[in-house]
């Protein structure tokens, strides 16, 4: 069973967590991950399941540190990046969030989201999905120490990346 | 430079008026007609790819009987499958009694393939093992049930483990089509005997672009200084700060132009480049080094260690080695949308942080979510938006035409090959030169 009171504690968690990405504040985004984070997307077989074990198998995204994600945002920022030069406009929108306490005082949240794009380059696109996190409670407020973002979508039209999705 | 292209000429069919291929004048220019036309796109979908081999699938896709995987050949549905045997079969994906597709995914198992229509069923060799009340349908003694065997793709052959097929019977072998892009290939699998595994996932992205904007890069390490300038420096970045090294480093000397490179044009239309690796003990293969020493001339042996290597087989597979081994599928969905399909090849048996490294280079750069093919497939949507031009200038692939070496140069003889034309520099075009030479020749209708 979800906690009630646990779960709206930690959706807006996730709505400040999207709204960051919203308005492309990336570095107090990347502040909200430990530093050993794993954000991890997986992708699809060939038969349509979504792969299971990241370390072993071809992941659309498999990070293992806030380092990692930094990588993504320098990348961002470098202003040579054809892909990035343009940043969607994007809008997240998250539901159907639950939460649970378990051992060691991790908390485990799944929520379902929907990205809305627009870009000059690519018009309209939505993209949605199932998250799944692992949070921590730290003096600032929730940590996250893995987030898992499973888009429903077998192929991907164009490319998203870690502050896109 | 005048242009002679006849790009506007009323016919449609003299395709070479499309190619302005001079080299006496040092000239190579393509129309853009090429990337925009959809009459094009039809003439190639009969010519090329319905007409001659293509790529199909790996075979570590189809491990036990029934396992199969369902693609195209140009406009046609077919599915592949490991048959009882052992063997492997290829089928038209439709039923034979009324064309329904026999499976709508894309890989799954069927020991017996059972049409969703009206039920009829057939094995894995093809036969029509059962068809839903047959006796109240024909006369009983003048059925012949055999007439509905599915039918078989005409040609179907393997090359280390890669599956081809053509929808054109009178084709030469296999062998004799991929000609010295083999050479390459036979280094994939290098120390011999040595079996690859397809890893578990795949990339499957869809991009708006025509597919040979897709194919034109491939052949193209020109591009990967500009476009991939910023991958280079983030890693440096990250190098630097995490003091990354061994297996965890990714070297960046290729997209600097650093090292020395080549590139050739082996015909038929195939492309190979090549880049001095600056510092080969970082690449997961750097642990097969005494196998590989041992079992392959020292030639060869610097070929499968020391340098990376990128190859594309006309008209539909690229392979990459750097650290991993990338293999990418690629077919026209329409004149401006393409759809690209890309596996991991690795040895199997490796050391799990060998395989580690491995498949986190791999996601780097090759996902459409990592940090060089978003920067691609950017590129190939301006690039297909731009071949709209028509009123501008055809596309220019001169570069290196009077400076290239007809026939082999140092490298390809230490490989063994034979290429028609050769290049020590890694800008040149002389690949994509190659590529709509053999365009030409099979718009035609030649076979190549």
């Amino acid at each position: 069973m979800a906690d009630v009171a646990l779960s709206a504690e930690v959706a807006q968690f996730l709505y400040g967590e999207v709204l960051l990405l919203d308005e492309r504040r990336w570095d107090e985004w990347l502040a909200l991950y430990a530093e050993d984070a794993v954000f991890w997307v997986p992708s699809y077989t060939m038969q349509g399941e979504p792969v299971t074990d990241p370390e072993l198998s071809i992941n659309l995204i498999y990070i293992t540190s806030r380092a990692g994600l930094e990588d993504r945002i320098y990348r961002i920022r470098t202003g040579t990046s054809e892909a990035s030069v343009q940043m969607p406009r994007i809008c997240h929108q998250i539901s159907n969030v639950t939460a649970e306490a378990g051992e060691g005082g991790l908390i485990t949240v799944g929520a379902n989201f929907m990205v809305a794009s627009w870009s000059h380059r690519r018009g309209q696109e939505f993209r949605s999905g199932r998250y799944e996190y692992q949070l921590a409670r730290s003096e600032k407020g929730f940590l996250i120490r893995h987030k898992k973002v499973l888009p429903i979508e077998e192929i991907t039209d164009g490319w998203f990346d870690v502050v896109t999705i | 430079m005048d242009t002679q292209l006849n790009d506007t000429s009323n016919d449609p069919g003299d395709f070479a008026a499309l190619v302005d291929d001079r080299p006496e004048d040092g000239v190579f220019q393509v129309s853009r007609r090429v990337y925009n036309d959809p009459a094009i796109l039809e003439a190639e979908y009969k010519n090329i790819f319905e007409a001659n081999w293509v790529f199909l699938a790996p075979e570590g896709l189809l491990k036990e009987p029934g396992d199969y995987v369902a693609t195209h050949i140009g406009r046609q549905p077919v599915f592949v499958i490991r048959q009882k045997d052992g063997g492997i079969g290829g089928f038209i994906n439709a039923c034979s009694h009324r064309g329904a597709m026999l499976t709508a995914c894309r890989a799954g198992t069927m020991t017996e393939i059972a049409c969703p229509y009206h039920g009829w069923r057939f094995n894995t060799d093809g036969q029509c093992t059962g068809i839903r009340a047959r006796r109240a349908g024909w006369p009983e003694d003048d059925f012949d049930q055999s007439r509905f065997d599915l039918k078989p793709l005409p040609r179907l052959e393997s090359y280390r483990g890669l599956i081809f097929a053509s929808l054109g019977a009178d084709v030469a072998p296999l062998n004799e089509h991929l000609g010295p892009i083999t050479a390459f290939l036979d280094l994939f699998c290098a120390p011999a005997p040595h079996e690859l595994e397809v890893v578990a996932g795949a990339s499957i992205h869809t991009v708006n672009c025509n597919w040979k904007v897709l194919h034109d890069n491939g052949p193209d390490p020109y591009h990967a200084a500009t476009v991939h300038g910023n991958f280079a420096a983030t890693i440096v970045h990250r190098d630097e700060i995490s003091g990354n090294t061994g297996l965890k480093k990714t070297e960046t000397g290729r997209l600097a132009g650093r090292v020395a490179a080549g590139m050739y044009a082996p015909g038929n239309g195939h492309t190979a480049f090549w880049a001095d690796k600056e510092t080969p003990e970082v690449y997961p293969v750097w642990a097969m080094k005494e196998q590989i020493q041992k079992s392959l001339p020292a030639g060869k042996a610097k070929w499968a260690l020391e340098r990376s290597r990128h190859v594309t087989v006309f008209p539909n597979l690229l392979v990459n080695e750097l650290a991993s081994t990338y293999i990418r599928t690629y077919r026209p969905l329409a004149i401006d949308r393409t759809e690209i399909s890309s596996w991991c090849l690795a040895p199997v048996g490796e050391a799990a942080d060998l395989r580690a490294a491995r498949l986190r280079k791999f996601e780097d750069f090759f996902m459409p979510t990592g940090m060089s093919t978003p920067d691609d497939v950017a590129i190939f949507e301006m690039a297909n938006q731009g071949n709209m031009a028509a009123a501008g200038h055809p596309n220019d692939m001169s570069r290196g035409m009077a400076a290239a070496t007809t026939g082999p140069d140092g490298p390809a003889l230490e490989l063994g090959i034979d290429p028609e034309m050769s290049s020590d520099q890694f800008t040149h075009e002389i690949t994509l030169q190659g590529v709509y030479r053999q365009w030409v020749k099979m718009m035609a209708g030649g076979n190549g």
